[in-house]
């Protein structure tokens, strides 16, 4: 089936290098300002997989993580805007720009190109912990003060810790004021 | 309850799934695959609706904290100045890869959503966070939202 391709008048109008109407015709570069195995990683992965299918390019992920993805999306920022390299871009970023001072703007210093998903976080036990509900899992954590671990990574520091910090608050909250045959 | 912090979730992942730490709050992509073989146990989503990927587990405002909302996305840019034609040409490529049986299959797998529009910055980031008040109410305090590609954060306080 033959693939569509994109119009070349529209290359001849703008009259720029020929170049372009091959883009791309060497490697692209995608920035993740993440460590590996994060999800802006694992879903970079799987788009620059696909896209290199379509292009019959290579695209290659670089992770460059460090400062919460500022110091990978800064370089991303930085780049020769030929399109060889490009960066994702993730909620991270308003809510970095939202609590630090950036050394770029983050509304003008980049081109957006396109969303790629949405997810939700999902509050995840190892299977040994005794909990399958949040209420079992305050009530264990309650039980055993200082005993529950848990992990927060750099992608979403503000959402994740302080929301688990105000679940359990709520948690709390909540439970004081329902008596217990109105609990699930 | 001890926090432990990571630079990432693929190292607090690895622990996680090694039991040197007991949970975490993890994005789709990152412990959906851990689902299924039972190495890992969700017990609640941080999305308005439950997700379509775990339809038994309970929302977070399901679970005690309502109208608790929270996402994350992701998007690809480049540089300021990139030429039109690359802007189109990826977009092109978007396009047909998000659509593709492959993407959606892998998407439904992470628990990942298309968002409604993918092009022109109109994605919204919400997250609402939901506080005791003195009198031991919850109520709104904040929404961050970013539109259309800004940092322009608290957009609405409101009180119940």
């Amino acid at each position: 089936m033959p693939k569509r391709r994109p119009s070349y008048r529209f290359f001849a109008a703008w009259g720029g290098a020929p170049a372009l109407a091959q883009y791309p015709s060497k490697p692209v570069r995608l920035i993740v300002p993440f460590a590996p195995g994060g999800g802006t990683d694992i879903v970079a992965r799987v788009m620059a997989q696909k896209a290199n299918e379509l292009t019959r390019q290579s695209v290659i992920v670089h992770n460059r993580g460090g400062a919460g993805g500022l110091i990978g999306t800064e370089l991303a920022v930085r780049a020769t805007p030929d399109g060889y390299t490009l960066g994702t871009v993730t909620a991270s970023l308003p809510i970095s720009a939202a609590a630090f001072r950036l050394p770029f703007d983050p509304v003008n210093d980049l081109t957006l190109i396109s969303l790629i998903g949405e997810t939700g976080y999902v509050l995840t036990l190892h299977p040994t912990v005794p909990a399958r509900t949040t209420n079992e899992l305050i009530a264990h954590a309650k039980a055993n003060p200082g005993k529950l671990t848990y992990g927060s990574s750099g992608a979403a520091p503000l959402t994740s810790r302080v929301s688990f910090s105000i679940c359990w608050r709520a948690q709390k909250w909540f439970m004081s004021r329902t008596r217990a045959r109105d609990r699930l | 309850m001890v926090h432990v912090p990571y630079k990432s979730s693929g190292p607090a992942l690895t622990d996680l799934l090694a039991g040197h730490i007991n949970m975490i709050y993890g994005s789709g992509p990152v412990v959906m695959p851990h689902m299924s073989s039972g190495k890992l146990r969700a017990i609640a989503v941080t999305t308005e609706k439950r997700s379509r990927a775990l339809p038994s587990i309970p929302t977070i405002a399901e679970s005690g904290v309502p109208g608790y909302d929270s996402i994350t996305w992701y998007g690809l840019m480049g540089p300021r100045g990139l030429p039109k034609p690359v802007v189109a040409r990826w977009q092109t490529i978007m396009s047909e890869a998000l659509q593709s049986r492959e993407m959606k299959e892998r998407f439904d797998a992470d628990g990942l959503e298309m968002p409604e529009r993918l092009f022109r910055a109109r994605a919204e980031t919400r997250y609402r966070q939901v506080d005791e008040g003195r009198q031991g109410r919850e109520h709104q305090v904040g929404e961050l939202t970013r539109a259309p590609f800004g940092a322009r954060c608290i957009r609405s306080v409101e009180r119940s």
